[in-house]
């Protein structure tokens, strides 16, 4: 048996933000919300531990209940038993150990919990913070870039991926591991289980519900604070050539490489 | 707000601690404050040493058997004593696997905050440090300034030139008594895979390959191409994560190593956001694809849309008649 806690964070279709070339800001009105890729693997391996061994699968999320529903009835139906939805005034604009502080209060409240997923880092932000932070607030072990979890008793045998090195680690439950890409392929529910996940709850918990306020998460507990962000644009000739172009375009090209001082030398 | 003093680097990489030395000289300077590194485990006097020669004016070591190997937990328990003696300011961690782990549990413990693969170093009026990192999967900068201390930031590594080592340089080395506590953990095993020894961040040329290629041995091409351009081998996650055709120190992304080369060319690869986070800042860009709706073509100088089986061999053939 394993309660396993799967954190998702909902974040921006980071392929679909443009630019306003104007203010160079980046344009987030009309950009489809979505989970974080890396998220997919901590759910799809924490269904598949359940699969396994039995137990449960909660999950987390802050944001607007509303805003949230469509993705977290999509982790229902790929088999979350239930989702939480953090929403509060409060829990806007947090920095990572904020963000990992609420999660932390929602995961004390629940009832038990053996372990704590995450995914590597969110698409967005790509930090990798959260998971690492939460494991301190609460207390536990934490593992980082696991590509593999072996569930042993009230143990977990993980690899973790390390660059060019692999490790080995073992950790007593409960703990937070954080989860690479590679560890699974995320299942695509089908018609029964997106239909069965309209039955499963979503339940909304407030900053008060999980003990925390102003004195934790407002403005002046913030340790840090954005206070520009500035679009990235990238200025590129974007010459491309197809079709019967193709043939020109590496001739073209050639030429650029060899003008450029690229062939020949050292 | 606590006052700190001063600017504390570590890395559990001597070669990483090196470089963040150089930028923790110009912000110690700026804030007239001491630059001070930590050096933890059996090797920690030996490097007290070296990290002087690289410009520490005080080393703080912690030798304690359980910081032989790199256990987060352990290491935080390391750091918080070394942070509790030295009362920095600022601490800069190398941003490796291990400085990733490292930096916002740390800063977690000391209820402080944290910032991840900085880009850009500045003190505000204040004297506080403020810095930029890439957000929004690349789209965007954000521009961050820490309102607690200790004030914990990471760099990626390459992002600063270390100093030259002086040895005539001693700086002073503390011994520092630290409270290991146990953790529910153990490292059971850890072995270090194929390494073709590519430093891809030092690379004026990079030829990847990706999931366009059907098989290993395709990457012939690649080795082909590179190779009339005295440029290195890189590939996409897929290439050295999953199915391991390259190793790991080829990989081109976020999660892999972040490249500046002068000429950058990705072949068979669609660019997920992450790989061109990874190579954005190369300074030409071109991409053979298939796919004429891949978004690596948003993001390249010159695009060729067909096989990369017919087009490489062309290409690389027309280079070598010059």
């Amino acid at each position: 048996m394993v309660e396993s806690v799967v954190c998702l964070k909902q974040v921006f279709d980071v392929s679909k933000i443009t630019i306003d070339t104007d203010t160079n800001k980046p344009i987030l009105t009309g950009v489809p919300r979505k989970i974080s890729d890396f998220d997919k693997n901590a759910l799809e391996e924490a269904v598949k531990l359940k699969e396994a061994h039995g137990g449960s699968v909660k999950t987390v999320t802050i944001g607007e209940t509303e805003k949230l529903t469509e993705n977290l009835r999509e982790a229902l139906a790929i088999g979350s038993d239930i989702s939480y939805a953090l929403e509060d005034k409060l829990f806007e604009n947090l920095d990572s150990f904020g963000t990992a502080s609420v999660l932390a209060g929602a995961i004390k409240k629940l009832e038990k919990y053996d372990l704590v997923i995450c995914g590597e880092a969110s698409i967005d932000n790509y930090a990798g913070q959260v998971g690492v932070q939460l494991a301190e607030i609460l207390g536990v072990p934490v593992a980082t870039y696991v590509k593999k979890v072996t569930q042993d008793g009230n143990k977990i045998k993980v690899e973790r991926a390390l660059g060019l090195v692999t490790e080995e680690v073992e950790l007593e439950l409960p703990a937070v591991v954080t989860v690479t890409k590679e560890i699974n392929e995320p299942r695509l529910p089908n018609l029964m289980q997106i239909m069965g996940a309209s039955s499963k709850p979503i339940e909304t918990w407030s900053a008060s519900d999980i003990g925390l306020g102003e004195g934790e998460l407002g403005a002046d507990a913030h340790k840090m604070t954005t206070v520009d962000v500035k679009g990235v644009t990238m200025e590129r000739k974007r010459q491309v050539y197809q079709d019967d172009d193709v043939d020109k375009g590496i001739e073209e090209i050639a030429g650029v490489l060899l003008k450029g001082g690229f062939v020949g030398g050292a | 707000m606590a006052d700190g003093e001063g600017v504390l680097v570590f890395s559990e990489s001597n070669e990483i601690a090196f470089e963040l030395l150089a930028k923790g000289r110009e912000l110690a300077d700026a804030v007239n404050g001491p630059l001070m590194a930590a050096s933890f485990g059996a090797a920690s006097a030996e490097n007290a040493a070296k990290l002087s020669h690289y410009g520490a004016d005080k080393i703080f070591t912690v030798a304690d058997s359980k910081l032989d190997t790199f256990i987060v937990e352990n290491y935080t328990d390391a750091l918080e004593a070394v942070i509790s003696t030295a009362n920095p300011k600022i601490v800069m961690i190398g941003q490796t696997k291990q400085g990733g782990e490292l930096a916002p549990r740390l800063a977690a413990r000391l209820k402080t905050g944290c910032a991840v693969g900085c880009t850009k170093f500045e003190l505000t009026g204040e004297g506080n440090l403020q810095i930029e990192r890439i957000v929004m999967g690349g789209n965007a900068t954000a521009v961050e300034v820490f309102n607690t201390v200790p004030q914990v930031a990471t760099v990626l590594p390459k992002t600063f030139e270390p100093m030259q080592p002086d040895e005539s340089r001693t700086g002073e080395s503390v011994a520092v008594d630290a409270d290991i506590k146990d953790v529910a953990k153990a490292v059971l095993k850890s072995e270090t895979g194929e390494c073709a020894n590519v430093r891809l961040e030092d690379a004026a040329v990079i030829i990847s390959g990706g999931r366009g290629f059907k098989k290993k041995e395709d990457f012939e091409l690649i080795k082909g191409l590179a190779s009339a351009l005295n440029g290195e081998m890189g590939c996409s996650r897929p290439i050295a994560a999953d199915l391991k055709w390259l190793s790991e120190d080829h990989w081109v992304g976020l999660s892999g190593h972040k490249v500046k080369p002068k000429l950058y060319i990705a072949c068979g690869i669609s660019g997920q956001i992450q790989h061109l986070a990874g190579m954005r800042d190369s300074n030409i860009i071109i991409a053979i694809n298939k796919d004429p709706d891949a978004p690596i073509f948003n993001a390249v100088d010159y695009g060729l849309v067909g096989d990369i089986y017919q087009i490489i061999p062309k290409l690389t053939e027309e280079l070598k008649k010059g």
